[in-house]
């Protein structure tokens, strides 16, 4: 049996709010799993060093399962929450490459446009 | 006097004869060689043949047992026929008493007598009386089914038509309302054609040599018709009332042969494995009889035991399905050969792209060679061009400039055939977070993966799991198809042309009896249609609506492990084109590549493929290579992954002296296979009979080897395959 990993080792969980970006249509494995992905692009502030300072990034967020057809449907623009894991994009990238995997996804706003500043 | 010995032959793998008393109650004079008789064996009994009948045995006289019963009269096989068919045994080292069993129909292989078999086609003698089949209505059924068809049914209709008929037709025909009918002429054969001046020459000269053996190589491009010349030569050799045997490499091509015979003045059977055991026992006795004049089956048709041969013909006589693979590999088409010299008829092999052997004996003297070099009626040769793949955007496996063609042709309301030797939805499943990938775990393989079926399946050993829901390694449901087989690229094109039937004909979308003449008729019912297909559609079906013909994947065969692996893309290019363009308009073929520089390609694709047999044969002669040199591999494979190399070095250690080349023991090209490790020892030697020397040498003291009992192991006298 292999060991139990350290409690540190073991965590692995995030939320993170932001913008829905380029939804692909939701697909379905050979072994009748379906999966969505979407690009969640997220701003916000921080503070850091006892400063403000501005958050941003962008990452790819897989939703498979019963969540797929809920990703699938979400509009370009849509503000959403999502709280998952953090794995590897894939095995042909560094495993410095992530995606967040939706256990839960709530969304904040349906449908407005990006505000381009 | 004392009693005569029988020497008898029994379907064992034992290299040797019996020797039995005669069965009690039997006259002596009864007994002739070719007859079945039921022996004890061991504590069951089997059935044997009798081989001759001798005056004194090497075993005691109180160790001889007695044959129970004879089962024949009259000697199944001539004396003739046994000659043949210890030249067989002799020729692929193989036991006699199987070589003799696997020679006849399976219902003779069992202690049946060989009774009459049944008549193939029943009509009604007089209508029942009102009364006559009151209490039996199932009779009265089927007398009223046989009242519609005056003309007589065959058993065939009956079996699809009337479950369970023939008790019932027995009491019909004892009540004298029903009777065995001779098969009513064809209702409308398809017309004699026109031959064209190349045909009316090749069939002259074939018909000067009607008497006596004349092996002849008949080299006609697709769709020059030679079918027709076997048909007009076959009416020749009926009228000298003779028999004709046709060999063809697939069962999906005999209904379409068959009704092409069908216009000839007899009675013309198939032989294969896709008939019934009575079906094919009722066919060998029409052949056996000299009822039959035409006998076109698969390649174990050339154990038919013709009454009065006259001519024996191999059509599309390149193909690798005349050898058969396992138990005893022999060769249908050069069977064929010895079977036209023992008969002393002629023997047409005909071919668009004849095997490098072939052209080789032609091109020595040793065959006649007849060149039909154009299209029969208004075809035209098709124009062909490699796409280079490289760096192209492929929607799925088709490249811009393939689709765009493709758009061309259907618009204008004509059909497009794609080849892809490659079944199923695609070759491998593969994780996408951590680079898993689906193997079987009895192969050294991939298991190719079956949407439709929702299975992975392994092509090499047959066996099928469900589809995994996620990665065993890692357990990440993002599990993904990659490569594309038949099954997928008919989804894409399904997709990419929502307005074309797309038609797959590939051995899991025709494994209805009877779906692949559906897919076929429905493809030559016309309008714009897109065949997909794998190696099946390439073979010599008509399909004069296509004009334009595609290969997927020419690498799949350039990167082939065997050494006939070019020869066969050749063919197999060469066959797909002469899809292309056999109606009116001139065809088209493009074959996709990252390698359209390659040198053989580029030959065949700009000199065609006598060019391209020219310089393999040159490749061949170099490497000492058949038809050059003669191969025979030693098999071995076991669970156990020592045992086969072990078992194979033992047998090298005890080889007798010879000139012949001995490569191995080396693993297999794919080592594991269904659960086994196979290894292998190749011999080549320049010359045929040195080899057969060896080998007879050597079998004995193989056999004789500890670590042969370790090991199934097979020897294959020229394979087809040496990987």
């Amino acid at each position: 049996m292999p060991q139990p990993l350290p409690r540190a080792e073991r965590a692995n969980r995030l939320v993170l709010g932001g913008r829905v970006e380029a939804v692909e249509p939701a697909r379905v494995t050979p072994g009748g799993v379906p999966i969505a992905t979407f690009l969640l692009a997220h701003r916000s502030h921080q503070c850091e060093a006892g400063l403000p300072r501005e958050a941003w990034l962008r990452i790819r967020v897989l939703a498979a399962g019963d969540l797929a057809p809920r990703a699938a449907a979400l509009a370009v623009g849509a503000e959403v929450e999502v709280e998952g894991f953090l794995s590897r994009s894939s095995y042909r990238r560094e495993p410095t490459h992530l995606a967040l995997h939706a256990h839960t996804l709530r969304i904040v706003e349906r449908n407005e446009p990006i505000h381009e500043e | 006097m004392s009693e005569p010995i029988l020497e008898l032959a029994l379907a064992t793998p034992l290299r040797r004869r019996f020797d039995y008393l005669p069965p009690a109650g039997v006259e002596h004079h009864r007994l002739q060689a070719g007859q079945r008789l039921l022996v004890p064996f061991g504590r069951s009994r089997r059935v044997a043949l009798l081989l001759a009948v001798k005056d004194s045995s090497a075993l005691p006289a109180e160790r001889l047992r007695r044959a129970e019963r004879l089962l024949d009269e009259a000697p199944l096989l001539t004396a003739a026929e046994l000659d043949f068919l210890h030249w067989v045994a002799d020729y692929y080292h193989h036991p006699l008493g199987e070589v003799l069993f696997h020679a006849l129909p399976a219902p003779l292989r069992q202690a049946r007598p060989a009774r009459a078999p049944e008549p193939d086609y029943w009509r009604l003698r007089r209508p029942p009386d009102p009364s006559e089949l009151k209490r039996a209505p199932r009779q009265a059924a089927l007398a009223a089914l046989l009242a519609e068809h005056p003309e007589g049914l065959p058993a065939a209709r009956l079996d699809q038509a009337f479950p369970g008929w023939r008790p019932l037709m027995k009491q019909l025909v004892r009540r004298g309302l029903a009777c065995a009918s001779a098969p009513p002429p064809p209702p409308s054969p398809p017309p004699a054609l026109e031959l064209n001046p190349e045909q009316q020459a090749a069939l002259t000269a074939l018909e000067a040599r009607l008497d006596g053996f004349h092996p002849c190589l008949l080299e006609g491009v697709t769709g020059s018709g030679k079918t027709e010349v076997y048909l007009r030569l076959a009416e020749a050799v009926l009228a000298r009332g003779r028999q004709v045997l046709v060999l063809v490499p697939e069962i999906g091509l005999t209904p379409q042969l068959l009704q092409r015979f069908a216009r000839l003045p007899t009675r013309v059977v198939a032989l294969h494995s896709g008939m019934s055991d009575g079906e094919r026992l009722r066919a060998w006795w029409a052949a056996r009889r000299g009822e039959a004049g035409v006998i076109i089956g698969t390649r174990s048709a050339v154990f038919a035991p013709l009454a009065r041969p006259g001519l024996v013909v191999v059509d599309e006589e390149h193909d690798p399905s005349f050898k058969q693979q396992e138990g005893l590999r022999y060769s249908g088409r050069d069977l064929a050969l010895v079977r036209a010299q023992r008969w002393e008829v002629p023997l047409i092999l005909g071919s668009a792209t004849p095997s490098l052997e072939s052209l080789h004996h032609a091109r020595e003297g040793r065959y006649h060679h007849l060149r039909l070099s154009r299209r029969a009626g208004a075809a035209r040769p098709p124009q062909i061009d490699c796409l280079d793949l490289r760096g192209q955007p492929l929607h799925g496996n088709l490249s811009p400039v393939l689709l765009e063609a493709m758009e061309r042709h259907l618009r204008r309301g004509e059909q497009v055939l794609l080849y892809l030797n490659r079944r199923g939805y695609s070759p491998v499943l593969l994780c996408h977070e951590c680079g898993w990938v689906a193997q079987c775990p009895r192969c050294d393989s991939r298991y190719t993966l079956h949407k439709g079926r929702a299975r992975l399946h392994c092509h090499h050993c047959d066996k099928t799991v469900a589809v995994p829901r996620q990665c065993p390694a890692c357990g990440s449901v993002d599990l993904r198809p990659v490569g594309f087989g038949t099954e997928r690229t008919e989804e894409v094109l399904r997709q990419r042309f929502p307005e074309v039937p797309v038609l797959r004909i590939d051995r899991d979308s025709t494994r209805r009896k009877g779906s692949l003449e559906a897919v076929l008729e429905r493809a030559r019912a016309g309008g714009a249609a897109i065949l997909l297909g794998t190696q099946m559609l390439a073979k010599g079906h008509h399909l004069p609506q296509i004009t334009l013909a595609a290969v997927l994947d020419a690498d799949q065969g350039l990167h082939g492990n065997d050494f006939r692996a070019l020869e066969r893309l050749a063919q197999l290019i060469t066959q797909v084109s002469g899809r292309a363009g056999r109606g009116e308009r001139a065809g088209r073929v493009l074959i996709q590549t990252h390698h359209p520089d390659h040198p053989l390609l580029t030959t065949l694709v700009h000199s065609g493929y006598p060019a391209f047999a020219e310089a393999a044969l040159g490749e061949r002669r170099a490497a000492g290579l058949p038809p050059f040199g003669h191969l025979a591999l030693i098999r071995a494979e076991s669970p156990s992954p020592e045992a086969p190399e072990r078992f194979l070095r033992a047998a090298l250690a005890q080889c007798p002296e010879s000139p012949v080349i001995r490569l191995g023991p080396a693993p297999a090209v794919m080592e594991r296979r269904a659960g086994r490790h196979r290894f292998q020892i190749l011999l080549i030697s320049p010359r045929r009979a040195p080899l057969h020397r060896l080998i007879a040498a050597w079998l004995p003291r193989l056999e004789a080897l500890p670590e042969a009992r370790r090991v199934r192991w097979s020897l294959d006298i020229d394979p087809q395959e040496t990987f």
